[in-house]
């Protein structure tokens, strides 16, 4: 076997191995182990894209106008990916445990009040992406709705910590 | 026969009485506090660290709504159920016709105007531990906000927690406004322990609680159940926490966390207040945090 195909080999071996393994965190006893999945994805990327502008914000990592214009931009498209199908009813704390999900059933008992905390999110995230690119000073200002946004929807409808 | 009845009805009226008498609420006199001209500028520090807006403004309130200190807000214990009071400066149902010594005696006794014990959902456990004056600042800036004159709502608890003369008996066992962290602490811890210990009251949430509802000293900071039912509230020593200083005095500010996840649930109100505070001050409460003993749990 040639090296190349050799690695070529390796790597898609890797990539089976991978794809198996999170075929089979998909269907253990939970059924919506992969709605809760993408709905960490999901806040996972927000909270890299977030991180961007904070460190910016609090000083921690010089102010770069691209990075940040590009992590506010992926905030604003993020807030208009359509989660209705992995927000399933069914699929929260109570049903599942506070260690599979911080999902409250709030979410389902209120699914409009939780949808407009969506709606806020993605207008604070349309605020920041206008002017993410033009200051820090400005990025620091839309940083507060922003973060209020996030928060106000999490007071409400994610467990506590534990 | 019938004298020895007297006899037991005698010794019950002067046990209790006794007991009553050991337990009954004391106000403090206008001796008692010193003379001080309240600065109202330097009791809006206070106010946000002592929290007062997280339970007595409305549910919900934000922004310049959280000065409107309404009440209403409910409080889910094992003992029933509590509602902030209205402590706007309204006169019927406010505390708008209160004197400063009353107001002293509320906040740092836990002894209401009329002479009853309050409730100890009300921290004044933790508020005994504050310096006089600053509650004085304190009630000189409250005394600027709105009056508002939304009644309060009467408790929900059970007997025999609804007489509030039992809890002259739950003062005797769990009021102490001894320090819980002592030894040799720099000027920051000191100042942290000050905001932590007597003002930002973050036992009450962060410390379980025995039968009686005392707090568990022994597991200061250690977390505890959420009495909402829902969660828990995490262990903050540093047996759990693993943040920098420097991190959670970011966090206490703008509410991002190390991964930038966001601050919620109850938190989110205390994270308001302690953003209108100075960065010392964030400094300061990081500081005394790093210096509780650590409990794994």
């Amino acid at each position: 076997m040639k090296f190349a195909t050799k690695i070529a080999a390796t790597g898609i071996a890797l990539t089976m191995a991978l794809a198996a393994s999170a075929h089979s965190d998909g269907h253990g006893n939970n059924p919506f182990s992969s709605h809760i999945n993408a709905r960490h994805g999901y806040m996972n990327i927000l909270d890299f894209n977030v991180g961007v502008l904070v460190q910016m914000a609090r000083g921690d990592v010089d102010y770069d106008a691209d990075a940040a214009a590009t992590a506010a931009n992926n905030l604003a498209a993020m807030s208009r990916v359509n989660g209705s199908a992995f927000w399933a009813p069914g699929s929260d704390s109570d049903a599942l445990g506070g260690d599979v999900t911080r999902a409250l059933p709030a979410i389902w008992q209120d699914f409009p009040g939780f949808g407009e905390d969506w709606m806020a999110y993605g207008a604070a995230a349309a605020a920041m992406a206008e002017v993410a690119g033009s200051s820090v000073e400005e990025l620091r200002e839309a940083l507060g709705p922003l973060g209020a946004a996030c928060t106000a929807c999490h007071r409400d409808y994610r467990l506590s910590n534990n | 026969m019938r004298a020895l009845f007297r006899w037991t009805v005698f010794l019950a009226l002067v046990v209790g009485g006794g007991g009553y008498w050991w337990t009954m609420p004391r106000a403090l006199s206008v001796a008692e506090i010193p003379s001080h001209a309240g600065d109202a500028e330097a009791g809006e520090r206070i106010f946000w660290a002592a929290g007062c807006a997280s339970c007595h403004s409305a549910a919900e309130a934000e922004g310049e709504d959280r000065l409107i200190l309404s009440g209403g807000r409910a409080f889910p214990s094992d003992f029933g159920t509590f509602y902030a009071p209205n402590i706007s400066m309204d006169d019927a149902n406010g505390i708008g016709s209160w004197s400063e010594v009353e107001f002293v005696s509320a906040v740092m006794r836990g002894v209401s105007p009329q002479g009853q014990h309050y409730y100890p959902a009300f921290p004044y456990t933790t508020y005994a531990r504050a310096s006089v004056s600053d509650i004085q600042d304190l009630w000189a800036f409250m005394q600027t906000l709105p009056a508002d004159p939304t009644a309060s709502r009467a408790h929900d608890v059970g007997f025999p927690f609804s007489i509030r003369a039992s809890l002259g008996g739950w003062k005797l066992l769990f009021f102490n406004d001894d320090w819980v962290l002592e030894g040799d602490l720099s000027e920051e811890e000191t100042h942290g322990r000050y905001l932590v210990e007597a003002l930002g009251h973050c036992g009450e949430c962060h410390t379980a609680r025995n039968v009686l509802g005392g707090m568990d000293m022994a597991n200061w900071l250690a977390g505890a159940p959420n009495p909402t039912g829902q969660g828990r509230i995490p262990n903050i020593t540093p047996g759990d926490l693993n943040w920098s200083q420097r991190d959670l005095a970011n966090y206490l500010r703008d509410g991002f966390t190390p991964e930038f996840d966001v601050v919620g649930g109850e938190m989110a109100e205390v994270v308001a207040n302690l953003a209108q505070l100075h960065d010392e001050d964030r400094a300061a409460i990081a500081a005394y945090l790093a210096r509780v003993p650590a409990i794994e749990n």
